[in-house]
C-alpha cells in the first residue's frame, strides 16, 4: 500500500555524466588536519556506491564517519584522492558548481534536525527547493505534496516548535528529498530520538529508498545500522569492513 | 579575472543555483519578523535620524516663510526720511526745516508711494501734558508728535474709537490731537464723546481720536499726535537736535526706488538736506541664526544617523551569529556566498528603508502640526522631503556590509555542526 515516492514523475535534477556509472566512486581519498601533530581523518578512502544502494556507515567517535559524509556531500574538500560523484570530478568543479551539484543531487538529515523555528513547515520544506525553483507556487505545491507523502500533510501552517522530535525528522527528511535527489546524506538521523520514533523514521528512509533513491546513513547505532543491506565500518579514518547482504553482490 | 570566471561558469554540469529578487525580499522579511521587537527597537535610530532631519529642514523652511512675511513686508515696504540740516548746525536749539511745506505731495507723486508724512517731535522731546487746566491737576511727560495726516496713514495708524487728523484739520491747522491708548489711559480719557480736551504746555487740544497701534510706529500707543500745521504755530518749527523726519509706505518692491529719488523730489535745489534710509535687504541676523540653528540640528540628525547606522549593523551582527546554523543549511541547499551576502544587506537595507519612511512621515506629520498650531504656512522641499526614506535604505544598506559580508565567509560545514 506504499504510494509510489516520485508520484509527480519528478526526474532527478542531474544526469550522471556516463550512463551506467557509480554514483559514487571514491578513489583513495584522504582528508588530514595539518598542525605539529597532523590528524588523519580519512586515509585513502576507496569506495563504489551504484544508484539505488542503501549503506550504513558505522564506527566510533571520531572514528572519521562524520569526514566521509563532509566529504561525499561536497560539504568539505578532501586532501588527497578523487572523488566522483555522478561520473563528475568534484576537485575539477567551480564552488559555484559544486553548490550546484550539492542542491540537485544531495538531500541532507541531520541528528538536530537543522529546521528553522519561526517559519512554518511548509517553509522549512520548501527551503529545499528555494535556490534551485524560481517558482514560489512550485515550491508550496511540492512542499506540500512532500509533507503529505511524510504524514504531515495536514499541518502545513504549523512551527517547528509544536512537533515532536520523530515528527521534526520527518520534516527534515521532507526537506531533503523535496528537489528529488539520486543521494540521501544521514547523519545520525536518529540519534535524537527514541527507539520507537527511530523505527518510524528509519520505516520512511527505507520507504525512499525503496523508490529508488541512494541512502547513506552515518550511525553509531548498530540496531540502524543493521536496517542497512550494506554496512561499512570505519575505524581511524581507514574501511575496515564492507558487508553487503543484498542479494546478488559479494562483498568487496 | 573576468575571463577565468566565465571558464568556470561554462564549466558548471548542472545549471546554477540562483535566488530571485522577489525570493530574496521574501526570505528577508521572513528573517526580520523573526523578532519583530528587535526589529522596531532597531529602526528607531533610523526613524529618528531621518525624522529629525526632514522635521529640522522642514520647521526651518516654515519658519523661515513664516518670518518673512511677519517683518520683511513691514520692512521692504517702508522708506525713513530724515531731515540732515540739522547736522551742521552748531546751535542745536536752533530750528530747522528742510522739508517743503509740500513735501507729502511731492513723495505721493512718485511711483510706488501709497502714503506719506512728516513728523517731529514737538519740544524736541517729552512734553508737558495736563487733563485739565485747573490749579493742581496731574502733570504727565508724554510724547507729543506733530503728523501730518500722510505721516498716520504711512504709519498705518489703528484706531479704537474716533477718527485720525484730516486733510481738512491740518490745512485748518485746527487744535486737535489723537492719543495713543496708553497716553490715553494715562491722562485719564476712556473715549472721545464729549470731546475731551489736552493741553499741551497750555495749549487746549481736542481729543478726536484714540489709537491702539501702528504698523510702522511703535511708539504709537503712547504718543499724542497734533497736526502739524497746529504745532507749528504753536510751539514753532522743529529743532536741530530733534529735525523732522518723514515716513514713507511703498508698494512691495518700490522701497529701494523711492529711497533714491526721495531726495531730489524732496529738494531738487539741495538734496543733500534730505537723508533717506534704504529698507533692510533680508535681514543678515536672522538669516544667520537661523542657518547656525540648522546646522546644528542636521548636526544632531546626521548623529542620530550614524547611531542608527551602528544599531542596524549590531541587530545584523548578531542576527548572522544566531543564525549560523540557518546558514550553513541554506548553503547545503544551494544558497552561494552571494545569496547569503544578499540575504542579510536587504534585511538590513529593509530596516533602514521602513526606518527611513516611518521617519519620513512621522517628521512631515510633525512640520504640519507645529505650522498648524502656530497658524503657519507649512513649508516642505520635496527636493529633501521625498528622497528622505532612500537615506535610511542608504544607511541600512552600508550598516549591512560587514555582517552581510561575515556571513557569506560562514563555512558551511562549521555553521551546520554548531
Amino acid at each position: 500500500m506504499r504510494r509510489r515516492w516520485r508520484a509527480s514523475s519528478r526526474p532527478p535534477h542531474v544526469a550522471p555524466a556516463e550512463p551506467g556509472s557509480p554514483l559514487i566512486s571514491l578513489e583513495r581519498i584522504g582528508k588530514s588536519y595539518p598542525g605539529t601533530q597532523p590528524v588523519h581523518a580519512l586515509a585513502g578512502v576507496d569506495l563504489l556506491v551504484q544508484p539505488g544502494e542503501y549503506l550504513a556507515v558505522t564506527g566510533a567517535s571520531g572514528s572519521g564517519k562524520s569526514t566521509l559524509l563532509n566529504v561525499l556531500g561536497l560539504l568539505d574538500d578532501p586532501t588527497g584522492g578523487t572523488y566522483r560523484l555522478d561520473g563528475h570530478d568534484t576537485a575539477a568543479l567551480s564552488e559555484m558548481a559544486r553548490t550546484a551539484l550539492r542542491a540537485r543531487s544531495i538531500g541532507f538529515v541531520f541528528q538536530d534536525f537543522h529546521l528553522m523555528a519561526h517559519r512554518t513547515l511548509w517553509e522549512n520544506v520548501a527551503l529545499g527547493q528555494l535556490y534551485t525553483c524560481s517558482s514560489a507556487a512550485t515550491r508550496y505545491h511540492h512542499a506540500r505534496d512532500v509533507l503529505a507523502r511524510v504524514g504531515l500533510g495536514d499541518r502545513l501552517d504549523a512551527l517547528p516548535t509544536q512537533l515532536s522530535g520523530g515528527e521534526r525528522q520527518r520534516v527534515a527528511i521532507a526537506r531533503a528529498v523535496v528537489n528529488a535527489p539520486r543521494l540521501l546524506l544521514c547523519d545520525e538521523p536518529t540519534g535524537n530520538l527514541d527507539s520507537h520514533t527511530a523505527a518510524g523514521v528509519l520505516d520512511l528512509v527505507e520507504e525512499l529508498h525503496d523508490d529508488g533513491v541512494t541512502v547513506l546513513v552515518i550511525t553509531h547505532d548498530q540496531r540502524t545500522a543493521e536496517r542497512a543491506p550494506r554496512q561499512l565500518t570505519i575505524h581511524d579514518g581507514h574501511l575496515v569492513a564492507d558487508t553487503d547482504r543484498t542479494p546478488c553482490r559479494s562483498s568487496s | 579575472m573576468s575571463r577565468a570566471w566565465r571558464h568556470e561558469r561554462a564549466y558548471s554540469p548542472v545549471p546554477v543555483t540562483r535566488l530571485s529578487a522577489r525570493d530574496l525580499l521574501t526570505e528577508a522579511i521572513a528573517g526580520l519578523s523573526q523578532r519583530p521587537a528587535r526589529t522596531v527597537l532597531t529602526m528607531l535610530g533610523t526613524i529618528l535620524g531621518v525624522g529629525s532631519f526632514v522635521a529640522v529642514l522642514g520647521l526651518t523652511a516654515t519658519a523661515t516663510g513664516q518670518v518673512s512675511d511677519a517683518f520683511s513686508v513691514q520692512a521692504a515696504t517702508q522708506v525713513l526720511v530724515h531731515d540732515a540740516g540739522g547736522s551742521t548746525s552748531s546751535d542745536p536749539g536752533q530750528t530747522v526745516e528742510s522739508f517743503p511745506i509740500d513735501a507729502e505731495t511731492r513723495i505721493t507723486a512718485l511711483n510706488g508711494v501709497k502714503a506719506a508724512g512728516v513728523t517731529w517731535p514737538v519740544g524736541g522731546g517729552p512734553t508737558t501734558v495736563t487733563a485739565s487746566l485747573r490749579p493742581g491737576a496731574a502733570q504727565h511727560q508724554l510724547a507729543v508728535a506733530a503728523a501730518t495726516p500722510g505721516y498716520l496713514a504711512a504709519a498705518e495708524l489703528e484706531l479704537s474709537d474716533g477718527a485720525a487728523l484730516t486733510p481738512y484739520v491740518e490745512s485748518h491747522a485746527l487744535a486737535v490731537a489723537v492719543i495713543g491708548v496708553t497716553a490715553a489711559r494715562e491722562l485719564g480719557i476712556a473715549s472721545t464723546s464729549g470731546a475731551p480736551a489736552v493741553f499741551v504746555d497750555g495749549v487746549a487740544f481736542t481729543v478726536v481720536g484714540i489709537a491702539t497701534s501702528a504698523a510702522r510706529d511703535p511708539a504709537a500707543a503712547a504718543t499724542i499726535y497734533v497736526p502739524a500745521s497746529t504745532a507749528r504755530n504753536a510751539f514753532g518749527a522743529p529743532l536741530a537736535y530733534a529735525p523732522a523726519s518723514m515716513l514713507i509706505w511703498t508698494q512691495l518692491g518700490a522701497a529701494d526706488q523711492v529711497a533714491d529719488e526721495a531726495a531730489l523730489a524732496l529738494r531738487p535745489d539741495r538734496p543733500e538736506l534730505i537723508a533717506a534710509t534704504h529698507p533692510p535687504a533680508a535681514s543678515p541676523t536672522r538669516a544667520d541664526v537661523l542657518a547656525s540653528l540648522n546646522s546644528m540640528f542636521v548636526v544632531l540628525a546626521a548623529l542620530s544617523l550614524v547611531v542608527g547606522a551602528v544599531g542596524i549593523a549590531n541587530t545584523t551582527l548578531v542576527a548572522v551569529v544566531e543564525r549560523t546554523s540557518e546558514i550553513g543549511l541554506r548553503r547545503a541547499v544551494g544558497a552561494r556566498r552571494r545569496h547569503i551576502a544578499a540575504q542579510f544587506l536587504t534585511e538590513s537595507a529593509t530596516m533602514g528603508t521602513l526606518g527611513g519612511l516611518i521617519g519620513t512621515a512621522v517628521a512631515v506629520a510633525v512640520v504640519v502640526t507645529v505650522a498648524v498650531a502656530r497658524e503657519w504656512t507649512a513649508v516642505l522641499d520635496p527636493a529633501t522631503t521625498l528622497p528622505a526614506p532612500l537615506l535610511g535604505s542608504l544607511i541600512g544598506l552600508l550598516a549591512g556590509v560587514y555582517p552581510a559580508l561575515r556571513a557569506a565567509h560562514i563555512a558551511p560545514l562549521d555553521a551546520l555542526h554548531r
